[in-house]
This record gives C-alpha cells, structure tokens and sequence, in this order.
C-alpha cells in the first residue's frame, strides 16, 4: 500500500509534479556543468563525457522515434537505423559541400526523412508483424550498400566529415562557459541539444495525448475496435512510420552536430538492433523510457568495453562476479565481443527483473511510496441530482489500484 | 611480409589470419656485411641494465644533439622540417603522457568484430615495450600502452581518439589501424598538435607533410609498391610491353593503378586493359572474359581478399598466360592460395612484392632479431609463430626508435621533439628484408620505407602449398617519392 | 417512425466460404432488434457486414443511404457504433482515453458527454485515469458501450454484450440499455445468445440459423414461439 496519497489536483498533488520537474531540470543541468561549479564526481569533468552525454540526447531522440512506430502503434520496425543515417548524411552533406548551418538542415532532414518513412510504411499496410519486421530490416541493410555506391556523395568507406577547422559549433560569446577551453564546444552542443529534444519530447507527448496519438494506440491495441470507432488504419500506420523516421531524422542530424562524422558502418543493422534494445529496456510505450533506454544504449557497452580492458576500474563488487568470466571467455586483450556477451546477460537478467522496462518499473516502485488518486470533480455534478445511479458490483475482484499519467 | 600484408589488407579486404605455413622459402641468406649493426644491436643479453644496451647505434641519432629539437620556441627538425608550438591549442602541453618514469600512448585498432585479428598487432607491440622497459626502458622511462577497440569502424576510431585526446594523458598515437579510420582522426590530431605516428595503413595520404606534419605511416604504400612492380618489370622483363590491371573500385586499388601510370610514362610499357570491380562483385569472370582479349604480356591483380583468389583461378583456367603480379595484401598463403589448392589450381608463378622477413620462415632461423623474437614472446607466454606479434614488434621498435633520438634532441624528449624524431628516424630495422632501409627525411621524404624484393610463388606438389622465391634484385626506391604532395601531383 | 435499417439479400463472409446466405431484415428508427442464434448462425459475420469490415454483396441501406461498398470509417460516420464482441477495449489507454477515442469521428466538444457517462457509470469516473484494461469484464462492458454511445450513433450495434459476465451484471446492464434506448433514442440491433434477457428490452427479434433468419416476429411472439423456447429460452 502507498505511503502517500494524494489527490490529483490538489496543493500538494501540483507540488509533487513541480518538485519532479524541478529535479529532473536540475539533474539535467548539473551533470554537464558540474565541473564548472566545482562540485562534481572525477568522471564527468571531461569533455569527453559531454559529448557522449550528447550522444545520449540523440539517441534518446531516435528511441523515441522509434517508440511512436513499435511502443505505440505496435508494429515492429527494425529500419530505424537507416532514418537516423539519412538524417546524418542529410545534414554531413549539406554542412560539409554546400556550408549549411546545423540548425538549417534539421528540417531538411526531417522532412526527406519523413517521406522516405511514409514510403517505407506503405507496405505496412499489408503486412504486419515478423513480415514486416523483414520488410524493414532490408531497409536497414541496405542503407549502408547506398552509402558505399553514391560515393562521390558519402565520401564512400572513408566517411564524410566537413573540411578541416569548418563545421565547429562554437558557443557564442555571451555563453557563460565559452572560455571553458575544451568543454566549450561540447557544453554549447549540450545546450542545443537538449533545446532540440525538449522540443521533439514535448511535440510526441502532446501528439500521444492528442486525438491521433489516441488513435494510434487504439491500433496497436485492438485494430478492430479502432477502425469500427472510425480510425483510419491506412492514414494513420503509414503517417507513424513517417513521423518516426523524422524523429530518426533528426536524432542523426544531432549526432552530427556533437561528432560531425558520418561514415557507413555506423548506421549498419547493429545500430538498428541496439535501438531496439535501448526501446525495450527504457520502456516500449512510454515517452520517459527513451532516456534511460539511451543511456544503457551509451553508457553500457562503453563501461563493458572499457571494464574487460582494464578489469581494474569495475566497480567494487562487481570484480568477483566477472573475473571467472573473463577468465574462461578471454583469450586475449577483451573488447565489444565479450562486451556483448556480458551485455546480453545483463540483458536477459533485466527483462526478467523489469519485463515493462526501466520506466514501468519506475513506476510500480512509485506506486508503492506515492498514490494519485482522481479528482471527482465529476461526482459535485452528479451528488446535485436527487440519485446517483448505484454502482454496478463488479464480476472480478476488484483489480489493483494503476495510476499512470 | 606475409606480417606485412596483414596490416595492408586493413585498407583492402579482411586478412585475418596468418600461419606459419605462410613462411615464404626465400633461399638467399641475408649478407650479414648489409646490415652491420642489425645483429647485435637487439641483443639483450649485451648488457640488460644499461639503457645503452637498446641505445643501438644502427640509428644515426647520435649526431643530432644541437643541431635539432626545441631551439629559440621553434621546434627545428631534420629535413626543413619545423613546428611552432603557437600553432598548437592553449592548453597543449609538451609534457603530456611523459613523466620521470613512464611514456603512455594510445592506439585504437579492432579487437573485436570480423577484423579482430588486427588486435593482436597492439599485443605484439607490447610484448616488445615489456621487452624494452626490462631493459630499462627509454632514460629509465617504461613505455605504456593503452589500446582501445574500434572494431575496424571509422567513427568508433574517431570516438576513441577524441576520448584520448580528451583525456590529456598520453604522448603520442601510434598503430592506428586502417586508411578510413585515420582519415576521420587525422584533421583532429593534428589541430590538437598529438602525434599520430605509424599508423597501420598503407594509403599514400600519410606522407602529407605540408597539411597533416603531426601524422606519419609505417609500411610500405600501395603508390610505391606498385612503383616497385613497374621498375621491376623494365629491369627484368623489358620484352614485355603491354599491361592489363584488374582494380578494386576504391581508393586502395585506384593508388595502385595511379601508381604504376605514374612511374611507366615515357617509358616502353603501356596499360593495355583496366577492369574495375566493385566490392560487391559475386566473381571476376567479365572482367577476365575482357582483360584477355587484350592479350597483354602482363596482368596486375590490384585487389584483395577473396578477389586475389578469384583472380589468380581466372588466369590458370583460362588460355591467356600473362606474368601475374599481385598486391602485397594478399600474401597469405593459408588465406588465398590454399582455397586454389582446393580447387585443384596452384596459382604457381605469381609474383608479389615483400618488405619484411617472415619469422617463421626457416631461411631467417639463425638471424638474431628473429632468434630474439621467438625467445621473448615464448617468455611472455604468447604463440610466436603467430606472425601478427612480429607485425607488433616491428611498428613498436619504429616507436622505441623515435623515442630514443627524440630524447638526443635538444629540450629533451617531448612531445614536439617526438614528432620531430619521427620524421628524422634512419633506422635499419632488423626485420627489414636486408638491403632496405627506414629513412624519414622531413619535408624531402615523408615515407619511411620505399623498397622490396620481388618473389614469385613456386609450387612442386600441386597438391600443397608452394614458397616464394626471390626473383631480381632487391629494389629500394628510398626518398624517390618524396611526399604526399607528389601522389596528389600525380594521381 | 421511419427506417433505420434494412437489409435485403444479404450474402457475406470470410475469404471463399459463405457465412450469410441472403438475409432480410429491418430495424425501424427508436427500436431495439434483437438477433438470436446459436454459436456459428452468423450473428457476428451479420454485424460486420453492416460496419463494411468484411466483403459482403446485398442491399444494406442506412436511413436510405446505401452503405456497401463503403469504408468502415465512412459508415461509421454514417452514424453506426459498434461493440465488438469481446468489448474492443483498448488496454493501453486510460478509460477517459477510450471514451475519447469513441468520439473520434466528432469535430464538437465531448466533455459534457464524458461527464454523462460517468454519471451513468460511476465506476468508469471513479477509474476515469486508470488504463481500460485493468478494469473488470462488466466495467469494460460498461466502457465499451459509453465508448460506442460517445460517437452519438443513430444506430448502435452490440455483439454479445452478456458474454462471460456474471448474471447479476447482465441484468443489469439490460436494464441499462433499455434506459439508454428510452433516454437517448438511440436505436439498437443486439445480437445474444441470451434470448431471455435481450428479449425483455426487444421490441421485435430475429433468429437466425446457418446464415438464414428461421423465424422472425415481435419480442412477445417469439417468446410465445414453442420452437424458439425450446432452442433459446430453456423451457
């Protein structure tokens, strides 16, 4: 049973969610800038570890591209890696050849990236489920075959990266940490980011809770029920995989904004996969399970990397449990193969421990400290009238109290 | 060699492993006059504690105090080369990743994935800094290597050394693993002044200079080898005129192709036939059906990988018989000769260019260096016979070396002055075919080694695998091609 | 009173085989039509042929507009609901949600509408941000019907409404169906197994057997009809 309850609406109700807010904005702010204010943990005073937490803004951004196609409207797309590729070349391209700014190729990149999703989501219309996972999956597998034949566009195997000393995002002058030397750049690239996604963020929490969000989730959860409330399927399954692939889009146009370096084997099937995976483990269907599931997407095969070459700098504890594994797996000096391997364990431990993801699991533990109930603004209206209609008994045991939202 | 073609196939096509069968028989024995200095230099047992046991004089450092180093704020090299520590961001500092006790460096190179292979390189380079460091390093300094997995993708690469530079602990880049991965690092490495030294590719591109003076390569490149085939062939073939060339549709292959154009005008040789393939051609029998209708005298195989196989097989089933000469890369005979033993082909009589001893090859069994080798690595606990090792050893003896004379310059050794060494170095390395030398010569020469020794694959049994045999003298072009500068003239 | 619906030589099925061998039957504006049958007559091959969600040839005509040929989202705007069998509930939404997406077809405001039905139903307002799935079969039941009604249909379509539910419940929601079709004047096609219960609130009824209607006739007929009684009323 909860601790707490509160009722939705109420002073406290509303300080609860401020308060949440204002920790999730501070959090946001402190980890970049926490050298700046001479209070941070060793690790993060690096501009090394800002632009991977630019990293994690993109992702985050392709996660939640990718929840709008698989969380929400339930089909599975294992493509997206090839959106966030021609959203990366998109702007590489125009940045590097034709000295766009950053921010001017976005758009461009969404909207190419949106109609090549449109097109991809045409055959969803007909196939569905393993089908169309196949279907999709070519595309990812393609994607870097164009890469390597439109050549004189790409840069081909040797990637696409602007002229040397062009394509900076230098911060601008009045930014109080533009004299921060390295960090500088990756600070500003921080701040523009996290702009960007704060935008894109609120864009699909306002589309999900909007009459077409409803609609989508409506189609993923009983496709008859929605079509016989007049949803209509073909629309609205081929617009999610164009909005999908805009938000990949513009994750990979962010990518080149933190590491202006496009090349092939970065937007190969792997990145497709791990996206996925990075979906699943935040929370497929939440908007809030991007942010963790990209962080495990960032964070988790880098520490493993690092971890089986230097087995030195684990974490106390967690030594004794690997070391007989590294033992018995490592022939030789480690790296992202027995990465994998420790990755995949970790994996298969998490879906059992938390089967909803990182946020579902969040959210029971919420449920056990802090209880919203509803506001029953409802029933002032419905006590004025003489009876309110006797409750209906129910045929179940009444089910668990899930607040969400 | 076969060590060598390892690390060129990086650029080409995966060449994973090697093995001791690869040993190619060349039957001259090394004329010990060549190379005075190369036998007892490396010997360990000279006299282990003192650091001028490794202090060998096959280096011409000894003359350079004064002359070179940080004189007046400039960094003043050999060969009019110069750096200006002002080019340099504020906060670079000279004594990075060097202190009284330990040099650290950093390579990023694939030690997972499908050219996981290649992360054995970084293995035998140090097994042969614990080799130095036992003998009491560089001034008593250990040399520390700290390697990072890319799994051969570019972008990994450019992760890693931002990360390394970033973290504003080491020397110097060394090893670096394949031409798309240096080229997504090297405009930062050299903006952030970090020495990006021997990296493990055989593109031309290292040799620039002008624009990138803080990079360098290691190995032979694929410009000159073909150079190398072109010289070859005048000298020993001059009857034959008319050339056909089978070239990977990429930069690798097109550097061969431009290579050898480069080096035959004016003379009486003359590409007959050139026949482009992609990297995803399912075989090479249109391109050949083409090629031998030309009916050229010779045929250059500028490909790798499993292209080299299918391309030796195309000529022996075919009725044309030219002199096939092949790239380097595709030296290893477990990888592209035995699939034609399979075959019941031989690919007998194909000529390719080498550039280092084999270790395993028992021609070399008395040589010192390679004596040396085997018993050191064996100490350490890892397979000699792996010939990836001694790829290790050969680029970490260039980085020992550099270290050495950079520590001779004036300002004693730091970052600038290592950048400067490694343009200066004039070093016989004891695995080099004797004959050839490592000679950097600031802005005259930027390539460290321009020579080989032309061998043809001779078989007895079709039934096994054959050896290769020289055939002519050895060629060494050294401080012909200049710099990069000169490539992009040309090609 | 006009009519609602009519249906003349409805044939209907899935893919190559044949469900509906040529029906007729009408529903007239403000009554409540009840179609009984056994498991496999057709009842609800019946129903999604009127929605247009399955191939279908015949003559459907709705208020006078003829609806075949039409996509399901058009005929829903045409101004039929239909709950499925099986409630259609969507899991994933909040109970607000589900109601809202009933009113999807409509451009006006829906929240007196909301407020209505929580009134009606009060648990739904009590679980008005819970998701629908959490909530009891009866609850759904409940919710699938405000969903349809939110829609303001002319025709509403139910489809087993009195499936897996406890007695005491389907009494009650009956009852409730009556209100709503004397309240709202909302006409209503109910197809049930249950004839006891869907004849008490039936002004006329239909049975059908093997894709053909057997016996038609008012709810009291019926009910009078030995044959039926025996097959569908247990007595």
């Amino acid at each position: 049973m909860a601790m707490v309850t509160l009722q939705e609406g109420s002073p406290k109700h509303r300080a609860y969610v401020i308060g949440a807010w204002v920790l999730a904005a501070a959090v946001l702010l402190y980890v970049p800038f926490a050298s700046d204010i001479g209070f941070a943990p060793a690790s993060i005073d690096k501009a090394f570890r800002v632009t991977q937490l630019n990293d994690v803004i993109a992702y985050a951004v392709a996660i939640l591209g990718l929840n709008l196609v698989i969380g929400y409207s339930g089909q599975l797309s294992l493509g997206h890696s090839a959106f966030v590729g021609l959203g990366a070349y998109t702007t590489i391209i125009l940045v590097s050849d034709h000295g766009w700014s950053y921010f001017a190729t976005l758009p461009i990149s969404a909207a190419l990236c949106f109609s090549v999703g449109v097109i991809v989501g045409v055959p969803a219309l007909r196939i569905r489920g393993l089908y169309l996972a196949i279907v999709t999956l070519s595309v990812a597998y393609v994607f870097p075959t164009l890469v390597l034949k439109y050549e004189s566009l790409t840069g081909g195997p040797n990637g696409k990266k602007p002229a040397r000393g062009e394509g900076k995002l230098e911060p601008p002058s009045w930014a109080p940490f533009s004299d921060a030397g390295r960090l500088a750049q990756p600070l500003w690239t921080y701040c523009l980011l996290l702009g960007v996604a704060a935008v894109l963020f609120v864009l699909a929490r306002n589309f999900l809770k909007s009459r077409p969000g409803r609609a989508l989730v409506a189609l993923r959860d009983n496709p008859t029920s929605a079509a016989i409330n007049g949803v209509n399927l073909p629309l609205y399954k081929t617009m999610t995989f164009g909005v999908s692939a805009a938000y990949g889009g513009i994750a990979g146009s962010m990518l080149m904004m933190n590491r202006p370096f496009a090349s092939d084997v970065q937007f190969a099937l792997d990145l497709a996969i791990f996206l996925v995976v990075g979906l699943v483990v935040g929370g497929a269907g939440t908007i809030s399970g991007a942010i963790p599931g990209s962080l495990v997407f960032v964070f988790v095969p880098y520490f493993m990397s690092e971890w089986t070459n230097d087995q030195e700098g684990m974490p106390p504890g967690l030594k004794q449990i690997t070391s007989p594994l590294f033992d018995w797996l490592e022939t030789r000096q480690g790296g992202r193969s027995i990465a994998g391997v420790f990755f995949g364990i970790g994996l298969l431990i998490f879906v059992f421990l938390l089967p909803g993801g990182f946020i579902d699991g969040m959210r029971k533990l919420r449920a056990r400290v802090v209880r919203v109930v509803p506001n029953p603004s409802w029933r002032r209206d419905a006590a004025a009238k003489t009876a309110a209609p006797a409750a209906i008994e129910t045929d179940a045991a009444a089910p668990v109290p899930n607040p969400t939202h | 060699m076969v060590a060598l073609s390892f690390v060129a196939a990086a650029c080409g096509d995966d060449d994973e492993t090697t093995d001791a069968t690869d040993a190619p028989a060349a039957t001259d024995a090394p004329d010990a006059t060549d190379a005075p200095d190369a036998t007892d230099a490396p010997d360990a047992t000279d006299a282990p504690d003192t650091p001028d046991a490794t202090d060998a004089p096959e280096t011409t450092m000894g003359d350079m105090g004064g002359e070179y180093g940080l004189i007046d704020g400039m960094y003043m090299g050999a060969g009019d080369f110069s750096l200006d520590p002002a080019d340099c961001p504020e906060d670079w500092d000279p004594m990075q990743g060097i202190t009284d006790d330990e040099i650290k460096l950093f390579t990023s190179l694939p030690t997972s994935g499908p050219l996981a292979g290649f992360g054995l390189i970084a293995d035998g380079a140090k097994s042969y800094f614990q080799y130095i460091n036992d003998n009491g390093g560089i001034d008593g300094r250990n040399i520390v290597v700290d390697v990072k997995d890319d799994g051969y993708a570019p972008d990994q690469t450019k992760t890693n050394v931002d990360e390394a530079i970033g973290a504003g602990e080491y020397a110097s880049l060394f090893v670096t693993l394949g031409t798309p991965n240096n080229l997504a690092v090297w405009d930062t490495t050299n903006d952030e002044c970090m020495p990006h030294l021997l990296n493990g590719t055989g593109a031309a591109q290292w040799g620039d200079v002008e624009n990138h003076p803080w990079t360098t390569g290691m190995q032979i490149d694929y410009f000159t080898e073909a150079q190398l085939w072109a010289a070859w062939l005048l000298k020993e073939h001059p009857d034959l005129t008319k050339v056909a060339m089978i070239t990977f549709n990429n930069d690798f292959g097109k550097s061969y192709s431009n290579g050898f154009k480069a080096y035959i005008e004016g003379t009486d040789l003359e590409v007959v036939a050139e026949e482009l393939h992609e990297p995803t051609a399912p075989n090479l029998t249109n391109q050949f059906t083409s090629l031998a209708a030309s009916e050229a005298d010779v045929l250059l195989i500028q490909t790798s990988g499993a292209f080299c196989t299918q391309a030796m097989g195309e000529v022996e089933k075919g009725s044309w018989e030219p002199l096939v000469i092949m790239s380097a890369t595709c030296g290893s005979l477990s990888q592209f000769f035995q699939p034609l033993v399979d075959q019941g082909l031989t690919g007998a009589g194909t000529h390719i260019i080498q550039t280092f001893k084999d270790v395993n090859d028992p021609a070399y069994a008395d040589d010192e260096f390679v004596q040396l080798y085997h018993e050191t690595v064996d100490a350490q606990g890892l397979d000699s016979t792996q010939s990836t090792y001694a790829t290790g050893w050969i680029f970490a003896f260039y980085m020992t070396e550099i270290l050495k004379l950079a520590s001779t310059y004036e300002g004693g050794l730091d970052r600038g002055n290592i950048m400067l060494a490694a343009r200066a170095i004039d070093t016989l390395m004891p695995l080099l075919l004797d004959g050839l030398s490592a000679t950097m010569d600031g802005m005259n020469d930027a390539y460290l080694t321009e020579g080989g020794q032309m061998a043809q694959y001779q078989v007895e049994d079709p039934g096994a695998l054959g050896t290769f045999v020289k055939v002519g003298d050895l060629i060494d072009n050294e401080g012909q091609l200049g710099t990069y500068a000169t490539v992009a003239e040309i090609g | 009173m006009s009519r609602m619906l009519d249906v003349r030589g409805l044939h209907a099925g899935y893919g190559q085989s044949e469900v509906i061998h040529g029906v007729d039957f009408a529903v007239e504006e403000g009554e409540v039509v009840v179609i009984l049958g056994a498991n496999g007559a057709g009842k609800t091959t019946t129903l999604r042929a009127i929605c247009q969600m399955i191939s279908t040839t015949g003559t459907i005509e709705l208020a006078g507009q003829s609806v075949v040929g039409k996509s399901t989202t058009e005929v829903v705007r045409l101004g039929v609901a239909h709950v499925p069998q099986g409630r259609g509930t969507l899991a994933d939404l909040s109970v607000e949600d589900n109601l809202r997406v009933g009113a999807y077809v409509r451009k006006d405001d829906i929240n007196s509408d909301i407020q209505k039905f929580y009134e009606v139903f009060p648990r739904l307002g009590e679980r008005r941000h819970q998701l629908a799935g959490s909530l009891s079969g009866g609850e759904q039941q409940m919710l699938a019907v405000s969903r349809a009604l939110m829609g303001r249909p002319k025709l509403l379509l139910l489809d087993e409404p009195s499936l897996g539910l406890a007695p005491l419940i389907v009494q009650d929601l009956f009852r409730r169906f009556g209100d709503i079709n004397r309240d709202e004047g909302v006409t209503m096609l109910v197809v049930e197994q249950n004839a006891n219960l869907a004849l008490d609130i039936a002004d006329r009824a239909y049975v059908l057997e093997a894709g053909e209607i057997a016996v038609s006739g008012t709810a009291d007929e019926l009910r009078d009809d030995d044959a039926v009684r025996k097959a569908y009323l247990g007595y």
